[in-house]
């Protein structure tokens, strides 16, 4: 399934300014000015991330430590702070920053012991960064080798590495495009996310990440482009992450066209929630509420009864919950408390595990598998007031080869709420299978978006199987 | 003008839209002398029986809708905002109506709740809402509903499990349990209908 792409926008410091190097060579800098003030404005386009990078610390000729503090703790977001981080002192210092997690370079190539032991120690707050040079790994800067990639994600990966930074060195600052390739291969290497760095020129390379998000591809740096104005931030936060091959332009516009081509309802998911997104949700909720008058389902980020309250003012008419309810099931009650279970929708990640029912919850679009029974989680919380499960196969997701029918017919024996089948549309028989299977509702987004076939040509389909379609 | 009652009940920004498209000015408000005074008055609901009357009460929503049907001023009632125009409802240990039309809420007998999708209704054939509205698909999202038919009204049913009212129209008082609002093409008929009584 093609998720949202996690968008880091860089800013490289050296003494004291923002700038960019090209391909890794310091005296190929363009400065951009005072890193405050590119992190404001960051912030103010949207952004929900920063990756933050000290160029003279990564090049041992000093350090940009206080300034970058001073950052951080400027802006209401997430940062992953790189550069010159080798030992525990230099490691503390950079986690005591406030950063969300820090990039280690050099040191995870030349101190493997030291890197799985902090590894261990800090979990997810460290990330590698492999700067790839074909099929090895640069270091120092990148001006020294080190080492061949695949055995150090190896070695990396059996010390619990959580999450890796892929930058192709021949790439970085050349606007020449991404190496989709060696983000494909690693990827197939390693089960971690990974996040792209390097190359990205326009909003096509980021939709071409996008669709890596796939295999794993978690989310891409973007810095040159962004100071050269080839494309602004705001673009690539409403455009990259709702774009698709019909390039409707918005999303509102592609409700618009599912909407006057007959859709039921329409869903929005994987809608962020940071404090900078929030807004543009509501207004594109707004905007959509204002024009389709058809069920609009909006999904993602909600974390309290103040969010639900937001979307159904904005025109939301109903609200879907996972990752949230997972870790605060209560939330589940306060929300049917206020506003009825109709308008909860539980969507249900679930992939076959080694759960009693044989059916596991994951997080994280399938990639983290939580050790929970799905079907423990549906009845739970349709006990405390979901109105309706969207069950989203993670093992039929993407693969076109219709939706998962077993599990429908499992769930639909455990739940008295309807249930909405996702993943895995790929034939118009798949349709008509998955309703007699026990689905209530069927939910497609790629078969659509890739104009494989029409709403008309699947209720089509339906009404030749004598299930009764709304014309 | 079409007022549309905001007591605290989600989803008006959509409502307010689909009956600005009749060609009328709307205004989502809690303003007791504007809902009282404007030509319409939309009460949505959106949630627990027990839940929008309170917040009904709260916002003074009763007097409001008793002063407009001893003056014969229309209202129309949704979803919840029709259910609360009953006696009672068994929803969550059950609440009071408002005791308009005389009847009891209650759960829907049918394998799988809500009922949450788009239905046909069996209109009355004296139904103003369903003027020139044939058998098309309103959409539905709710567990309870009234079972009865209203004394000395226009009933319209629909069916999901058993038969149940899906709209009733007496005097200046209409009331649908779907969201025409929600209902596409043929849910812009109906406001429009109820907009022509106006």
């Amino acid at each position: 399934m093609i998720k949202k792409l996690e968008l880091l926008p860089a800013i490289d410091v050296k003494d004291g300014l923002a700038v960019r190097l090209v391909q890794g060579e310091l005296s190929a800098t363009s400065q951009y000015g005072n890193p405050l003030e590119v992190a404001a404005e960051f912030v103010a386009s949207g952004a929900e991330w920063i990756h933050l990078v000290d160029l003279d610390a990564a090049f041992g000729l000093g350090s940009n430590a206080e300034l970058l503090e001073g950052v951080i703790k400027s802006v209401d977001l997430k940062v992953e702070l790189s550069g010159g981080i080798r030992d525990d002192a230099s490691l503390r210092r950079a986690l005591a920053t406030g950063c969300t997690r820090v990039n280690l370079g050099t040191a995870a190539l030349e101190n493997p012991e030291w890197t799985a032991k902090v590894i261990s120690e800090f979990g997810d707050r460290i990330a590698v960064g492999l700067d790839v040079r074909g099929h090895t790994l640069a270091a120092r800067g990148w001006t020294q080798e080190g080492g061949d990639l695949f055995e150090t994600l190896e070695r990396l990966d059996r010390d619990g590495c959580s999450r890796y930074i892929v930058t192709d060195v021949a790439k970085d600052g050349t606007l020449k495009g991404p190496n989709l390739e060696l983000l494909r291969e690693v990827c197939a290497a390693t089960t971690k996310p990974v996040v792209a760095s390097g190359g990205v020129s326009s909003l096509e390379d980021l939709i071409a990440i996008r669709e890596l998000t796939s295999i794993g591809v978690e989310g891409a740096i973007v810095g040159k482009a962004l100071y050269a104005g080839a494309f602004t931030l705001p673009q690539v936060v409403k455009g990259v992450n709702f774009q698709n091959l019909v390039d409707a332009g918005d999303p509102v516009e592609l409700a618009k066209i599912y909407g006057d081509a007959g859709a039921d309802e329409l869903t929005f998911l994987d809608i962020s929630a940071s404090v900078e997104e929030r807004s543009t949700t509501l207004e594109m909720v707004a905007r959509t509420a204002e024009q389709v008058f058809i069920p609009l389902t909006v999904g993602g980020g909600i974390r309290e009864v103040a969010d639900v309250d937001r979307l159904l003012r904005a025109g939301a008419d109903k609200i879907g919950v996972n990752t949230a309810a997972i870790a605060r099931p209560s939330l589940i009650n306060e929300i049917a408390d206020r506003f009825g279970n109709q308008v909860l929708v539980l969507s249900v990640d679930a992939r076959r595990g080694e759960t009693p029912s044989g059916f596991e919850v994951t997080t994280h679009g399938g990639r983290n598998g939580t050790g929970t029974d799905a079907f423990t989680w549906i009845t739970e919380a349709t006990q405390r007031g979901v109105g309706e499960i969207l069950l989203n196969s993670m093992d039929a997701d993407g693969t076109r080869a219709g939706y998962d029918v077993e599990m429908i017919q499992k769930v639909r024996e455990i739940t008295h709420v309807p249930l909405i089948a996702s993943g895995g549309a790929g034939k118009l028989e798949d349709f008509s299978d998955a309703l007699a299977a026990g689905a209530d509702a069927l939910l497609a987004a790629s078969v659509f978006h890739f104009q494989t076939f029409t709403i008309g040509e699947v209720k089509d389909e339906l009404a030749n199987h004598g299930y009764a379609v709304r014309r | 003008m079409i007022a549309i009652l905001d007591y605290g009940s989600g989803n008006l920004r959509s409502a307010q839209r689909a009956f600005e498209l009749s060609g009328h000015e709307t205004l989502v408000t809690s303003d007791p002398k504007i809902c009282i005074s404007s030509d319409g008055l939309v009460v949505p609901g959106v949630g627990a029986f027990g839940a929008c009357m309170d917040q009904l009460l709260a916002a003074g929503g009763d007097l409001i809708i008793q002063e407009r049907i001893a003056a014969a001023k229309p209202i129309l009632g949704i979803c919840v905002g029709m259910q609360i125009l009953f006696d009672s409802g068994s929803e969550k240990g059950g609440s009071s109506g408002l005791g308009v039309f005389s009847g009891d809420v209650s759960q829907i007998e049918a394998p799988i709740l809500p009922h949450i999708g788009w239905n046909t209704v069996e209109a009355d054939p004296e139904s103003r809402l369903f003027h020139g509205i044939g058998e098309e698909r309103f959409y539905f999202v709710h567990s309870f509903a009234a079972k009865r038919a209203v004394d000395g009204a226009h009933n319209s049913w629909c069916n999901y499990g058993e038969d149940f009212v899906a709209a009733v129209e007496r005097g200046p008082v209409s009331a649908v349990q779907f969201h025409p609002e929600k209902s596409g093409a043929v849910g812009a008929r109906l406001i429009a209908n109820w907009v022509g009584t106006l």
